[in-house]
């Protein structure tokens, strides 16, 4: 059954009102003022009645709440006390769908994200290991990179804020290239990961354009109230033409084409770099030239690089010599 | 219920002087009811062995030229202040941080800030100094 989280939060604020031992039976107001305060506006009475008819309802419709209204009081009580919104279950492929993603959650490591989100998962994961832990099934079936919490990170929950919100925000920035500090305000789009480090795309007033900082390079982010400058054409270059995040100075996205071994080949063929990736010939012993449409980056030389003699640049010709150099 | 404040948040970045250091740099001055703060940025020096090191004066102040009037500084967040020293350990570290003084008011002022070299036995008189520094209220960006 399909609940949206205030309908959820309202059956559970007539739930707790409803066991308060402590007060006197609810009538409707009481029932209003409850849910009132947990979903932070004021449900009309229609909602209120046609909540408690849902929840009377028999599963999996409703939740077979015994809710009595009696006549006499114009109150509403449980017949039987010992019933409690928080029994019912979820069916068995609720359960398991959510076992399965707490399991891949667990695994990546709620701390590469933000505290906010690791600590709401960390009460999730500690009640998920309370009601399900299974000590024969203590080995963990995933492994990612685990990376410890680096400098930036605590931005992540204020600069997530003003993505979503299009508040520009107000940044100090040190730049490992030139060595020194400058101060502008971005106009936060999107945030991007790329090899376990996070960066903040967005509209750069000090530099007039769309622009990409890496959060272990910020301090001190200060929201702003101010008009947010969208910057959408440029948006592309940052985040869908390049592989990585440092693109070449003056380079436009263009054709790259290279030679790669059947070793390469293969790896290329099964993680491709980017959708763009082309193999446009094979050869007999596994050989291939594959093409992309990418703005050139620092990260795919780097990357080219690694490969060594396994790879060699076609196209264009100034990254072909800036490899072989 | 409690008056909501009509006192606005003001943040000048690289705000303009006359007269001062490069290193550090004033990156930025935020004008709060209850505090200023004052955020500059320090790369530590190729002349000083594994760069040198800072510190901040405990008695360094704001003054508004207009009026006279000195504004102390409360705390610093990200350098100690003196006699403790943050000693660098390369000549391409760097530093951020931040400084807190007494509350300007919400108006448009040229300030001073002045950290003293006189008080404290060793200094060398490389103080961080800056004049004239402008804060005109139409320059400023507005914090949410």
């Amino acid at each position: 059954m399909g609940i949206n989280r205030n309908a959820y939060l309202r059956y559970k604020a007539i739930d707790m009102r409803l066991r308060n031992r402590y007060c006197s039976a609810p009538d409707m107001g009481d029932l209003i003022e409850a849910c009132r305060a947990a979903i932070e506006y004021r449900p009309s009475i229609e909602t209120i009645q046609k909540d408690i008819k849902l929840m009377r309802e028999q599963p999996p419709k409703g939740f077979a709440a015994p809710i009595k209204f009696c006549r006499r009081k114009l109150v509403y009580e449980y017949t039987d006390p010992s019933y409690s919104f928080d029994t019912i279950g979820l069916n068995d492929e609720d359960i398991e769908g959510i076992k399965k993603a707490l399991e891949v959650i667990n695994s990546i490591g709620t701390s590469r994200v933000s505290q906010q989100f690791s600590h709401s998962m960390g009460k999730v994961l500690s009640a998920y290991n309370e009601e399900f832990n299974d000590p024969s099934k203590n080995r963990k079936i995933i492994q990612t990179d685990q990376i410890p919490l680096y400098r930036g990170m605590d931005h992540f929950d204020l600069l997530f804020r003003a993505c979503s919100e299009e508040i520009p925000v107000s940044v100090i920035h040190y730049s490992y290239t030139k060595m020194r500090f400058n101060v502008t305000v971005i106009h936060p789009r999107t945030l991007k990961e790329f090899e376990n480090r996070w960066y903040i795309v967005g509209f750069s007033e000090d530099h007039e354009s769309t622009r990409i900082f890496g959060l272990d390079r910020l301090y001190d982010p200060v929201l702003l109230k101010k008009a947010f400058i969208k910057e959408l054409e440029n948006e592309d270059l940052f985040l869908k033409d390049v592989y990585g995040v440092y693109q070449c100075e003056n380079q436009k996205k263009q054709t790259i084409r290279i030679q790669a071994n059947s070793m390469v080949t293969n790896y290329l063929m099964a993680y491709p770099l980017h959708p763009s990736q082309k193999v446009l010939k094979r050869t007999e012993y596994g050989n291939s030239e594959i093409t992309y449409q990418l703005i050139p980056s620092y990260e795919l030389i780097r990357l080219f690089r690694s490969y060594g003699n396994d790879i060699k640049v076609i196209e264009p010709q100034w990254m072909q010599k800036e490899i072989n150099q | 219920m409690a008056k909501k404040s009509i006192f606005k948040k003001l943040i000048w970045q690289k705000p303009a002087f006359q007269k001062g250091r490069k290193n550090p740099s004033i990156l930025r001055i935020t004008v709060r009811e209850n505090e200023t703060q004052v955020d500059l940025g320090y790369s530590s020096f190729n002349i000083y062995i594994k760069g040198g090191w800072i510190r901040i004066h405990p008695d360094t102040y704001l003054e508004d030229i207009e009026t006279g009037i000195h504004y102390k500084m409360t705390r610093a967040d990200g350098i100690p202040i003196a006699p403790t020293q943050l000693h660098f350990k390369t000549k391409t570290d760097w530093q951020y941080f931040s400084l807190f003084f007494e509350p300007l008011p919400n108006k448009d002022l040229i300030i001073h800030f002045i950290e003293p070299n006189t008080l404290v036995p060793s200094d060398n008189g490389e103080n961080f100094d800056f004049y004239h520094i402008k804060l005109n209220i139409e320059d400023a960006l507005e914090e949410y």
